[in-house]
């Protein structure tokens, strides 16, 4: 009898569960107002990050004459410009895609990281779950603003050392919640079954335990995207970004050093800011939609 | 020549940066509530509370090379520049001229002593200009080169002989220091003294430094210079705080809340526009002796003409001018003033800034290569680099990319700014540009100043007022120092040498503008723009700030210090 067929019979293997819940899933989420709003706000800026990034230069280009610097918004010139000139509208548009692209991909070096320390330190145990669980909790203590910082300013600037220092700082958390869900997983029927007719650690940690825990994968990666949207804007108002690309941070960091906060250039400073706060909040509605869809214990509470 | 920095404009050395780069960003969140802390909280009547990004190299009058003013008020000098910026007596009481100019007789004050209560002699001028002439330490270190001997006959008497008449008297520059103190170190020692005492006979005495914090000076009410003792300085200034801000908007913020005094130059031109009409501010632009450029790596293989050097890291086909004509004619060097700098500076050309006056080549508009990126294609297209392969980019006649790097210091505001600019012009007539704007200075400055690992580099200088210290930079003596193209052409540096010490000055200046004519038609830099220096100050708790060329707080002139006084 074959491995596969065993486990049929007990449950379904994770795979199939987590395949065939996922229309349900989203039907869920969409019914939660919050969710609702999170799922269209994402949409709209996954579909306005594209269009930005197919439609302008990044970055836009800048004005000919002293004229055009710090223009106020009007019908020509829609949302203004900045201290060279260069369009705020434009620079937003190729800003979004920017961020979506370092919350994505930072969140994914994280949840690679998180998920296999979590799923491989859960389902092991023993002293190397201890050993494990004593860098994740290390990585957790330390600071996380400082130690980007530091990276940031060590490392070679560019957009490919912000996502890989963002991922690499924000593994930790994710890394505690899915052990703790592989070890309510561990001891389940199927997993044991399987154990008991000889599937191999790996295999059993592939087919059965990431797929069960892959909802609180996700549903985590999704609030850590938000988060990783904020730190990339983060380091760039501080100067660490990509010097060379237009980012909603770099935007505010351009407005702060050439004095358009403190000379009430509005148009310069608001956009850049709100547009953060809403992609930010999007992903935390959906986010926390979600957990709460595919994580029933904590809905009770 | 000297060792000295690039950006004076900002008072920020190059061993500056090497300390500096890295926490600025984390400073910025810090640094506003932190001021007036830094300042001392209450305001004392008598104090200048002076607001900038970087307040002081070392206590080291040897070895500095940023903040000359801050020596300059604790040691002595026999001259010093007026707010005009022309040579002044100072220390000296006469100044005669003997052997065609070449040798040079200074009186000096008696009865003058130094911070600790020893007397100031002779003896130490003449230790103070041996040291300066055999290290060739310091800002005005290389203005040392034609002094040949110092002779001290007596106590209040120093004779200077140089190779043929100095083009600019070191003695301007060159702070004096107490020989009881620092003879008998090595050179070696020299170089690394701390000078924690900073014992000097100036205006002022070192009260607190802390590094990269606040450097605190008080009056010496013993000074010969002020008007107590019968001197010509009327200011009644009891201390100078210098504190250390993080950015300017803070720098701003901190003078319209009353919590400095004087700013430090300000690169933003909104920024500094913005203190316009705020109460008690006076806002004020002065002229300039800065110039923006960006420096082409032109290392050529001395044994091997045309050929690279074996150390340069540059890319070769930026040794053909053709190329560098080329990227003169595509810069629309208006729009970049315009721009960058808000209008507030003029279009650059030569290696001198207009601010240096006669000394100044002007270039007719007509014979400037410079905004017109047809002439830029038609030039590269008669040399053989087109476009074979259909990419946008060019190649040369080897197949070759015109592909360059352009690094860009983030120290100073404006120059990412210059550069963000710069890309698309030059890729607009078939030049592929890998803009470097965030490399950390520390490894700029490393890669370009001793590496020699770049092709083109932003870069700010403010030149002393006089024309040998900008002419200095492209010596072939600079490689590894000063140098930000490793340029070296045999007839520049004869016509450089020899106007260092031309007694004539209506030929030493068409030496200086031949040589400034060889440089500009050797393209190896590429002069954006001269700014003009944009400072504010307040006039309600100090008063009778002077009108001073190159800025109210310049590095070249501490009049302000020394003529303020409390309202």
């Amino acid at each position: 009898m074959s491995a596969e067929g065993i486990v049929a019979e007990g449950a379904p293997t994770g795979r199939d569960r987590a395949g065939n819940q996922a229309p349900a899933v989203l039907g869920q989420l969409w019914r939660t107002g919050r969710g609702k709003i999170g799922l269209i706000l994402l949409a709209v800026f996954v579909v306005y990050g594209v269009a930005g990034y197919l439609a302008y230069e990044n970055p836009p280009a800048a004005g000919e004459t002293v004229e055009d610097r710090f223009r106020a918004p009007s019908v020509d010139y829609l949302l203004g410009t900045d201290n060279l000139g260069r369009s705020v509208w434009e620079q937003l548009a190729v800003g979004a895609g920017i961020s979506l692209a370092v919350g994505v991909a930072a969140t994914a070096i994280a949840v690679l990281i998180g998920s296999t320390v979590g799923i491989t330190s859960g389902y092991i145990g023993g002293r190397f779950d201890q050993f494990a669980m004593g860098i994740t909790d290390m990585f957790i203590t330390i600071p996380a603003l400082p130690l980007i910082i530091v990276l940031a300013a060590v490392l070679s600037r560019g957009l490919p050392t912000i996502i890989v220092v963002i991922g690499v700082t924000s593994w930790a958390v994710p890394a505690r919640l899915i052990r703790a869900e592989v070890l309510s997983q561990r001891e389940r029927t199927f997993i044991l079954r399987a154990k008991a007719i000889g599937m191999r650690p790996l295999q059993i940690m592939w087919t059965h335990v990431l797929p069960n825990v892959a909802g609180i994968v996700l549903a985590n990666a999704i609030l850590l995207t938000a988060a990783a949207i904020l730190t990339e804007a983060v380091l760039a108002f501080l100067g660490l970004g990509d010097p060379s690309l237009i980012s909603w941070g770099k935007m505010l960091q351009n407005a702060f050093s050439s004095g358009a906060t403190s000379l009430g250039y509005w148009w310069v400073l608001i956009p850049p800011g709100l547009l953060i706060t809403l992609l930010v909040l999007s992903f935390t509605l959906v986010g926390n939609a979600l957990t709460d869809v595919i994580d029933p214990r904590r809905r009770a509470e | 020549m000297s060792d000295t920095e690039g950006i004076l404009d900002r008072q920020i050395s190059r061993r500056q940066f090497m300390a500096y780069s890295g926490k600025f960003g984390v400073a910025a969140m810090l640094a506003s509530p932190m001021v007036a802390a830094a300042c001392g909280g209450e305001t004392a009547s008598g104090v200048m509370r002076f607001g900038h990004l970087n307040i002081f190299d070392t206590p080291n009058p040897v070895v500095t090379v940023s903040t000359p003013d801050m020596h300059w008020l604790v040691y002595d000098r026999l001259m010093e520049f007026d707010n005009n910026l022309s040579p002044q007596l100072s220390l000296a009481t006469s100044r005669d001229l003997s052997n065609g100019g070449a040798t040079v007789t200074y009186k000096i004050r008696s009865g003058v002593e130094f911070h600790d209560g020893e007397p100031l002699t002779s003896a130490d001028i003449k230790y103070s200009f041996e040291l300066y002439r055999d290290t060739k330490k310091g800002l005005f270190g290389g203005f040392f080169e034609p002094l040949e001997t110092v002779e001290a006959p007596d106590d209040e008497t120093v004779v200077l002989h140089f190779s043929g008449p100095p083009a600019l008297d070191p003695s301007v520059g060159a702070p004096i220091i107490p020989a009881h103190i620092w003879q008998g170190m090595s050179p070696e020692d020299i170089d690394i003294f701390g000078n924690d005492e900073m014992i000097g006979s100036g205006a002022f005495k070192l009260n607190e430094y802390t590094p990269d914090t606040r450097l605190v000076l008080d009056r010496n009410s013993d000074w010969w210079g002020w008007s107590s003792n019968d001197g010509p300085k009327t200011g009644t200034l009891e201390q100078i705080i210098k504190v250390q801000l993080a950015n300017e908007e803070t720098i701003a913020n901190s003078l319209r809340n009353d919590e400095i005094d004087v700013t430090g130059t300000l690169s933003s031109p909104d920024i500094w526009a913005g203190l316009q009409g705020e109460p008690n501010v006076v806002v004020e632009e002065y002229p300039g002796l800065v110039l923006d450029h960006f420096g082409i790596n032109v290392y050529e293989d001395p044994d091997n003409p045309g050929q690279p050097h074996p150390n340069s890291g540059g890319n070769p086909l930026l040794l053909d001018p053709v190329i560098r004509e080329a990227m003169s004619w595509a810069m629309d060097r208006q729009r970049l003033v315009d721009l960058v700098l808000g209008g507030r500076g003029e279009k650059g050309t030569v290696v001198l800034p207009p601010g240096l006056g006669d000394a100044f080549l002007e270039i007719p508009e007509g014979e400037q290569a410079n905004g017109n990126p047809a002439k830029a294609r038609e030039i590269l297209d008669a040399a053989g680099y087109v476009d074979r392969d259909g990419d946008g980019v060019r190649e040369s006649p080897d197949g070759e990319k015109l592909s360059f790097r352009l690094f860009a210091s983030t120290v100073i505001d404006r120059l990412p700014l210059y550069a963000e600019l710069i890309k698309p012009m030059l890729e607009d007539v078939g030049m592929e540009i890998q803009g470097v704007f965030g490399e950390d200075d520390p490894t700029l400055i490393q890669r370009v100043f001793v590496d020699a690992d770049w092709d083109m580099y932003t870069w700010v200088w403010q030149t002393p007022p006089d024309a040998t210290f900008m002419l200095s930079v492209q010596s072939c003596d600079q490689f590894g120092n000063l140098s930000d193209t490793y340029y070296c052409d045999a007839e520049y540096e004869a016509l450089f040498k020899a106007q260092q010490t031309e007694g004539n000055p209506a030929q030493r200046l068409d030496m200086v503008k031949q040589a400034q004519q060889i440089f500009y038609d050797s393209f190896a830099y590429c002069v954006m723009a001269y700014p003009t220096k944009l400072q504010a100050y307040r006039d309600d708790n100090l008063v009778g700030w002077p009108f001073v060329n190159n800025g109210i707080t310049t590095n070249w002139s501490t009049e302000t210090f020394l003529i303020v006084s409390e309202a």
